[in-house]
C-alpha cells in the first residue's frame, strides 16, 4: 500500500488548501488543547475548594517542600533536554536527538520514583485520600499529574524507538510539547500544594 | 509513508527559531529558588500572590520559548489560548456557587 | 514517470479479511463500523425505552430498580452510543474526506484506533448492565451523592464504575476522532476549496468537534473525581459528617459539557439537513455566510448557558438570572439558521424523495422543539417545568427529531454513494410518514403532561392522585412508541437488504448534487479518487443556474494526475 501511496504523493505535488501549519503539529495542539482543560478542570475545582476551606494551609504544612523542589528541578531539566532534542532534530543530528530524548525519559522516571517515595512516606504518616479536603485534592491532582509524567516519558521512549524507522522532526517536537505541558501544570501544582 | 506525508516538504522548509534554551533554563531554576524562598519568609496571606506570579512567569517562559509559541501562527495560538479562556470561565462561573459555603 | 502515472489507476492490493473489513484504516470502512455499532446500540436503547414505557402504561411490568436502570441506560446510550457515533463517527468519517477532496483522514491509524476504543466502550457498557450489585441506575446525568456513595445508596457499585469507565472510553474515542476531523479539514482540502466554500455539513462537523473537545474536558475531570469518590473514599461530591463535598460542583461540571454536547449532536444533523434540502430543492443555501457565522456564534454561546439545567438545584440566584439571559439569547443564532433553512426551501422546485420528506419533518418538528425551549430557558417558568414531561417532550423534539430524522434522511441521501444501490422510494415515503405520525403520538402529549405538572422519571402515575387521570395518555404514548420502534426495525431490515440486493445505481451522482463526494465512483474505492484529483472551482451550492437540462454546477471536477500538477491544470 505504501508503494501506491508514494506514487500518488509524487503525482499530487500540488499541495492541499491548508492553514499554514504542518498537520502533525496542528493535530497535536488540538489534542493538547483538550488536555489543558482536563487538568485545568480538576485544578479549578481544587482552587474553588481551597477558597472555601480554611484548613487548607494547615494541611499543606505536612507536605515535604524539599522532595517537591527536587522534583521541580527534575521536570525543568527534562524540559531543557526535551527542547534540545528538538533543536538537534531540526539540524538532523539524530545521535544527539536520541541522547537528549533518553535523558528526558530518565528525568521522567526519576520524577515518578521520587513521587513513590513521597507517597509512601505520607501514607505511612496516615495521610490518605480520604483524610480530608486537602488530601483528596493532593492525591487526586498530583496522582493524575504523575500519570501524565509517566505518559510523557513513555511517549518520549516511543519516539526514540520510532526514530529508528523514520526520522520525523515533528515527532520529536510533539513529544517535547507534551513534556512541556506537563511541566507547566506542575509549576502551578507545586505552589498550590507545597508552598502556600 | 502515509497519505499526508506531502507535508514533509513543507516541514523541511519550515523556519526553526531557537532561542537560548540553556540561558532560559537557568532563569527558570533561579525563579524556582526565588519562589520557594518567598513562600517561606513572606506572610502566608501574601505569599500566594508572589508565588503564583512567579509560576506564571515561568510558565510563559516555557510556553513562549520551549514550546515555541512566540513563533507560531494564529491557529496554533488559538488552541493554546482558548483552553485557558475556558479554564478561567469554569473557575469564575462556578465561584458564586461553590465558594460561599464554608467547608469543614 | 508518465508510465507510472498511467498505470497508477485505481489502487488494488491484497488485504486480508481482517485488514480490509475489521482493522481498516480507510475512513469509509471506519465510518460504516461506527454506523453499524451505533445502529445496534440504537436498537438496544430503543428497546429499553419500550420496556419502561410499557411499565408506564401498565405499572408493575418492571421492578423499581429495573425501571430506573432502563431510564438511565436509555438516556446514556442514545446520547453517547447512538447519536454521537452515528453523526460524528459515522457520517463524519465517511463524508468529510470525500467532501473536501482528500483521500483519507490526516491520521488514519488513529482513526481506526478510535473506532475500536469506541467498540470496547460499548462492550463495557453492556457488561455493566449485568454485573453483580446491579447496573447503574442513577440517571444518565450521574448526579452524586446518589452515584458517589458506595454502600449508602443503591446507585453506586461495580456497575457504576464500569458505566463511568465506558463513558470515559467513549469520550476518548470521540476526542481522537475530533482531533482527526479538525486537522484534516484545516490541512487537507482540495485545491480551490477555501474555508468559505466548504459544504455546510463539513463546517458543522468541525464546530461540533471543537465544541466537544473544549466542553468534555471539565467533565472528564469531574468523572475522575467521582471515580475517586467511589473507589478511594474521597469526598469531592459526597456529603457526610465532617467531610463536606459539593454535589452541585458535579452538576456544573456535567452540564458545562452537557449543554455544548447537545449542539455537538445538533450541528452535524443540521449539516445533513442543509445538504439534503439544497439537493432536493435545487436551491443554494439562502445565506451561506449567515449560517456559518450563526453556527460559530451559537457554538461560543453554548459555553455560557449550561446552568439552565440547574435552575432549581440551589444555585446562586444571580447566576440563574445570568444564565437565563444567555439561554434566551442563544435562540437567536438558531432562529437565524432555521430561517435560512426555511428560505432555502421556499421557491425551490422540491422533489419529495424520502430524504427530503424526513428533512422537512425534521425541520418542522425541530421548530416545535426549539420553541418549547423558551419556557424552559426563562428561569421563572422553568421552576414549574423543570423535571416534568415538558422537558422530556422538549428534548425529544429537538434531539430525537434532529438526530434520528436527519440520520435517516442522510442514509437515504448518501446510500447510493456508499453502496452503489438504492433504497426503494415508495417504502421510504411510507417510512417517513409513519415515523412522523408515531413520533408525534409518542412525544407531543408530553407537553400537556408537563403543563399538568407530571414529573419525569416517575415509575408510575397511578401512585399519585392528581396524575391518575392521565394514565390514558401514557397508554397512548406507549402504543405510539412501540409502533415507532417497529417502523424503524422494518426500515433496518430494508436498509440491510438494500445494501446487498437493492436496485443498482451505477451513476455517481443520481441526485444531481453539487458537492465533491458525488464526483467519486459509487462506492468510492480505497483512497477515493484513483488517479484523479478533485479541483474546486466554485461554492458548494450552485443550483438553479442557467441551462434547461442542467440546473446545477458541480462544486469541482476531477483532474487527471500528470507529472507535475501545476496550479493552471484544467
Amino acid at each position: 500500500m505504501s508503494e501506491q501511496l508514494r506514487v500518488l504523493d509524487e503525482l499530487e505535488k500540488e499541495e492541499y488548501e491548508s492553514v499554514p501549519v504542518p498537520f502533525q503539529k496542528l493535530g497535536f495542539w488540538v489534542f493538547l488543547g483538550g488536555e489543558i482543560i482536563i487538568l485545568g478542570g480538576i485544578v479549578a475545582s481544587a482552587i474553588l475548594f481551597r477558597l472555601s476551606y480554611p484548613g487548607w494551609f494547615k494541611s499543606s504544612e505536612h507536605t515535604n517542600v524539599v522532595i517537591a523542589s527536587i522534583n521541580t528541578m527534575v521536570l525543568l531539566t527534562g524540559s531543557l533536554t526535551a527542547v534540545l532534542a528538538h533543536k538537534f532534530a531540526t539540524i538532523r543530528q539524530w545521535g544527539k536527538v536520541q541522547l537528549f530524548l533518553g535523558l528526558t525519559a530518565l528525568c521522567g522516571f526519576t520524577f515518578i520514583g521520587i513521587k513513590f517515595i513521597e507517597y509512601s512516606r505520607e501514607i505511612h504518616h496516615g495521610f490518605l485520600p480520604s483524610s480530608g479536603i486537602f488530601w483528596m485534592f493532593y492525591y487526586g491532582i498530583t496522582g493524575l499529574h504523575g500519570l501524565h509524567v509517566l505518559a510523557g516519558s513513555l511517549i518520549i521512549l516511543g519516539v526514540m524507538l520510532f526514530l529508528r524507522k523514520k526520522k520525523l522532526v515533528e515527532a520529536v517536537e510533539n513529544a517535547g510539547l507534551y513534556w512541556h505541558f506537563v511541566d507547566i501544570v506542575w509549576l502551578y501544582i507545586f505552589p498550590l500544594f507545597y508552598l502556600t | 509513508m502515509k497519505v499526508g506525508e506531502r507535508h514533509e516538504i513543507e516541514v523541511r522548509n519550515h523556519e526553526h527559531h531557537h532561542p537560548p534554551y540553556v540561558t532560559i533554563y537557568f532563569i527558570l531554576v533561579f525563579l524556582t529558588f526565588a519562589s520557594i524562598l518567598i513562600s517561606q519568609i513572606v506572610h502566608r496571606q501574601k505569599a500566594p500572590a508572589y508565588v503564583f506570579t512567579i509560576s506564571t512567569v515561568k510558565a510563559l517562559l516555557i510556553a513562549l520559548f520551549y514550546m515555541h509559541l512566540k513563533y507560531e501562527g494564529r491557529w496554533v495560538l488559538a488552541f493554546a489560548i482558548i483552553p485557558l479562556i475556558i479554564f478561567a470561565l469554569v473557575l469564575f462561573a462556578l465561584m458564586p456557587d461553590v465558594v460561599p459555603y464554608q467547608k469543614m | 514517470m508518465s508510465e507510472a502515472v498511467a498505470s497508477a489507476g485505481v489502487i488494488h492490493h491484497e488485504e486480508t479479511f481482517l485488514r480490509k473489513y475489521l482493522f481498516s484504516t480507510d475512513h469509509k470502512t471506519i465510518g460504516k463500523q461506527y454506523l453499524i455499532t451505533g445502529i445496534a446500540m440504537a436498537i438496544l436503547g430503543g428497546t429499553l425505552a419500550i420496556l419502561f414505557r410499557i411499565n408506564l402504561a401498565h405499572p408493575g411490568f418492571l421492578t423499581n430498580e429495573q425501571y430506573n436502570t432502563f431510564v438511565t441506560y436509555h438516556g446514556a446510550i442514545m446520547f453517547f452510543w447512538v447519536a454521537m457515533p452515528i453523526l460524528l463517527g459515522g457520517f463524519g468519517n465517511i463524508l468529510i474526506p470525500l467532501m473536501i477532496g482528500a483521500r483519507d483522514m490526516a491520521f488514519p491509524t488513529l482513526n481506526m484506533f478510535s473506532y475500536w476504543v469506541f467498540f470496547v466502550s460499548s462492550v463495557i457498557l453492556i457488561i455493566s448492565f449485568f454485573v453483580p450489585g446491579g447496573a447503574f441506575s442513577g440517571g444518565w446525568t450521574v448526579y452524586p451523592p446518589l452515584s458517589a456513595d458506595p454502600g449508602r445508596y443503591l446507585g453506586a457499585n461495580l456497575g457504576t464504575v464500569l458505566f463511568l469507565l465506558a463513558l470515559a472510553l467513549e469520550f476518548a474515542s470521540m476526542l481522537m476522532g475530533g482531533v482527526n476531523f479538525i486537522t484534516t479539514v484545516l490541512t487537507m482540502r482540495a485545491k480551490g476549496l477555501t474555508l468559505m466554500r466548504l459544504p455546510i455539513f463539513v463546517w458543522m462537523e468541525i464546530v461540533a468537534s471543537l465544541l466537544f473537545l473544549f466542553s468534555v474536558a471539565p467533565l472528564i475531570a469531574g468523572a475522575i473525581m467521582l471515580l475517586l469518590d467511589i473507589i478511594l473514599g474521597t469526598h469531592f461530591f459526597r456529603v457526610e459528617a465532617g467531610k463536606v463535598g459539593d454535589p452541585v460542583l458535579w452538576q456544573h461540571l456535567f452540564w458545562f459539557f452537557g449543554h455544548p454536547e447537545v449542539y455537538v449532536i445538533l450541528f452535524p444533523a443540521l449539516g445533513i439537513l442543509f445538504e439534503v434540502i439544497t439537493t432536493y430543492s435545487r436551491r443554494p443555501v439562502f445565506s451561506y455566510k449567515l449560517v456559518v457565522y450563526a453556527t460559530i456564534a451559537a457554538g461560543i454561546l453554548s459555553f455560557l448557558v449550561w446552568a439552565h439545567h440547574q435552575f432549581v438545584a440551589g444555585i446562586n440566584p444571580l447566576s440563574a438570572i445570568a444564565f437565563s439571559i444567555t439561554t434566551i439569547l442563544i435562540s437567536i443564532p438558531f432562529s437565524m439558521t432555521l430561517v435560512v433553512m426555511g428560505l432555502t426551501f421556499a421557491g425551490g422546485s422540491i422533489r419529495f424523495t424520502p430524504a427530503m420528506l424526513f428533512a422537512i419533518f425534521a425541520f418542522l418538528m425541530f421548530i416545535i422543539g426549539g420553541l418549547s425551549g423558551l419556557p424552559l430557558g426563562a428561569v421563572g417558568s422553568d421552576i414549574y417545568f423543570h423535571d416534568t414531561y415538558f422537558v422530556v417532550a422538549h428534548f425529544h423534539y429537538t434531539v430525537f427529531t434532529i438526530a434520528v430524522l436527519s440520520t435517516i434522511a442522510g442514509i437515504y441521501h448518501w446510500f447510493p454513494k456508499m453502496f452503489g444501490r438504492k433504497i426503494n422510494e415508495t417504502f421510504g415515503k411510507i417510512h417517513a410518514w409513519l415515523t412522523f405520525i408515531f413520533y408525534n403520538g409518542f412525544a407531543f402529549p408530553g407537553f400537556f403532561l408537563g403543563l399538568a405538572g407530571h414529573p419525569r422519571r416517575y415509575y408510575s402515575a397511578l401512585e399519585f392522585g392528581y396524575l391518575q387521570k392521565y394514565q390514558w395518555v401514557h397508554e397512548l404514548m406507549t402504543v405510539s412508541a412501540v409502533l415507532l420502534l417497529t417502523t424503524q426495525v422494518v426500515f433496518l431490515f430494508v436498509f440491510f437488504y438494500s445494501i446487498f440486493a437493492g436496485a443498482e445505481e451505477k451513476s455517481p451522482n443520481p441526485w444531481k448534487s453539487t458537492t465533491l463526494e458525488w464526483l467519486a465512483p459509487s462506492p468510492p474505492p480505497h483512497l477515493n479518487w484513483g488517479s484523479f484529483a478533485p479541483v474546486v472551482e466554485r461554492g458548494p451550492y450552485e443550483y438553479a443556474k442557467n441551462g434547461k437540462d442542467i440546473d446545477y454546477l458541480p462544486q469541482g471536477k476531477l483532474v487527471k494526475l500528470k507529472q507535475p500538477v501545476s496550479g493552471h491544470e484544467h
